[in-house]
């Protein structure tokens, strides 16, 4: 198989990448907690499998993954739906009690890193740049669709957003899905003993394993997670057809970009 | 070996290893031009096997490595070393006439990201903080040094820069030292026939390979690489074992500023068993 990990191409390959399909992906997700089962990564990890594997479809290059993302602070209305009473402060999804802080780093620097980065590949000429984001955080997916509307340059170079929310079949966290994912992955990372064990119901707060309806602000009423999105029923085939799904979601969307327009 | 990559590391693992050690690498480098013959990944790959050289010998976690790096226009003087007129416009490796530009970064830009996943890590309790570096940039070593200087609270937290120029030897660029790098790394992304052929020489300026007389100042008269650091005479051999001597003094550092710290004979006590 012909590389495509950009950092381990010399610049005939990149250029001969190019020339194949004229598309440049960068992986990114914070590292960020996902409860006490699943590692830092996750985020970042997921972003990367997705670009690899939509990559593969479509040729073009994937950067390396950057490791980097944003949060701020949860409104009012989110905390509640969560199980909190509303008027904490709570930064993404470092819940009060946790032993371990994630490592978000500020909105603007991260925007402009970005769109450095997606300068530079249009200088290199690529014509479709896909943001693989791994991260669910309103703001740092708010600006990401604004640096890719902001780059795009219509009928010349296309740079859109995808990934997690955009392509994924689950939008909670560190639930069944995510765990999913990295027992396909990354297996040797995933402890389900550090949850409690079933059928003990998974309190948001106690973790932040959120599932997919609490995050679209409909949570169970003792504000834990529904079995069926429950991590300890994660399943490594279902991460690995999660994944095959969504690279294949993103490898249409670039190869639709990519078709010369009649 | 228990796990030091804090990307597969959970919360329980990342705590554990601080307890043990609290040192945290942070490895960075730009994706930038090496030659026709090496990948653009060199720089952040290098600064990876450095602190996960070093790590093995300290313990701490190794964050996984940025691919980022800053670069500014190069002074008339270093450009005349390097065979130009000097009054051309380059930034950094993007010589006129390569067929690809770097992807370098705004350097205030990165300079914030530094300080923010210093500052997260210093959150985390981490007390000796390592910027190992694998880039040459004059203003990005700068920067990194800036950052190191503000973020260091004398006695609680150690933040150093290191690697590139400062535990490496020659300095270069693409050259013997960095093509041993990547022989060792990853092999098959070397590929010196993509040079001319010896007794060719490689002149700086056709291919952006720098050996150690030019980045002092002192080029050759036809601005072409001294044998002695000539990419074409790269061994495996060579960057295995440059990147342990880098790994090991890289962590005599962290072993010294474990040592400077309040309570550190906890601190390096612990070092001593993650050790062994």
């Amino acid at each position: 198989m012909e590389e495509i990990r950009y950092e381990f191409m010399r610049p005939r390959q990149i250029i001969a990448g190019r020339e194949k399909a004229s598309v440049a992906y960068i992986p990114i997700g914070p590292l960020e907690w996902h409860a006490p089962h699943l590692p830092y990564g996750t985020d970042m990890l997921h972003a990367y499998a997705m670009a690899l594997e939509a990559a593969r479809e479509t040729g073009g290059v994937v950067l390396p993954p950057l490791p980097l993302g944003t949060e701020t602070y949860t409104e009012p209305e989110r905390l509640r739906y969560q199980g909190f009473r509303g008027d904490e402060r709570v930064l993404g999804i470092d819940f009060p009690g946790f032993p371990l802080t994630s490592l978000y780093i500020e909105e603007s620097a991260f925007g402009v890193i970005v769109r450095e980065l997606v300068r530079a590949l249009k200088r290199q000429a690529f014509r479709v740049i896909a943001l693989v984001n791994g991260h669910g955080a309103p703001n740092q997916r708010t600006t990401l669709e604004r640096l890719a509307m902001e780059e795009t340059e219509p009928g010349k170079v296309a740079v859109f957003l995808t990934g997690f929310r955009y392509v994924t079949r689950y939008r909670g966290h560190a639930e069944l899905g995510e765990t999913s994912f990295m027992l396909a992955y990354h297996p040797e990372t995933v402890d389900l003993t550090a949850l409690p064990s079933l059928p003990t119901p998974l309190r948001n707060l106690d973790f932040a394993v959120l599932d997919g309806p609490t995050c679209a602000g409909q949570p169970t009423q003792d504000f834990t997670v529904r079995p069926g999105q429950d991590p300890r029923r994660a399943e490594a085939a279902r991460g690995r057809e999660d994944v095959a799904y969504e690279a294949h979601q993103i490898a249409l969307k670039v190869q639709e970009l990519l078709a010369p327009k009649s | 070996m228990a796990e030091m990559r804090y990307e597969l590391m959970r919360p329980q693992q990342i705590i554990d290893a601080r307890d043990k050690a609290p040192v945290a690498y942070v490895p960075l480098g730009p994706l930038e031009w090496h030659g026709p013959h090496l990948p653009f990944g060199v720089d952040m790959l290098h600064a990876y096997a450095m602190a996960l050289e070093a790590a093995r010998e300290t313990g701490g976690v190794v964050l996984p490595p940025l691919p980022l790096g800053t670069e500014t226009l190069i002074t008339p003087e270093r450009l005349r070393d390097r065979g130009f007129r000097g009054d051309e416009r380059i930034i950094g490796m993007d010589f006129p006439g390569f067929t690809l530009a770097s992807l370098y970064v705004e350097e205030s830009a990165l300079g914030v990201i530094m300080n923010e996943i210093v500052r997260a890590l210093k959150r985390q309790e981490f007390r000796v903080i390592v910027l190992v570096n694998g880039h040459g940039g004059p203003n990005h070593r700068a920067m990194l040094t800036r950052v190191a200087n503000e973020q260091s609270e004398p006695g609680q937290v150690a933040v150093f820069l290191t690697g590139a120029l400062l535990d490496t030897h020659p300095r270069g660029h693409a050259s013997l030292r960095e093509t041993s790098y990547m022989l060792d790394l990853c092999p098959e992304s070397v590929d010196l026939a993509s040079l001319p052929p010896l007794p060719t020489p490689v002149r700086t300026f056709e291919h952006g390979v720098l050996d150690h007389p030019t980045c002092a100042g002192e080029p050759a008269s036809d601005f072409s690489i001294c044998p002695d650091q000539d990419p074409r005479r790269a061994t495996a051999q060579w960057g295995r074992e440059a990147m342990v001597r880098e790994g090991q003094s890289i962590a005599a550092k962290v072993r010294d500023a474990l040592a400077n710290l309040r309570g550190s004979a906890e601190a390096s006590g612990t070092v001593r068993t993650a050790a062994r």
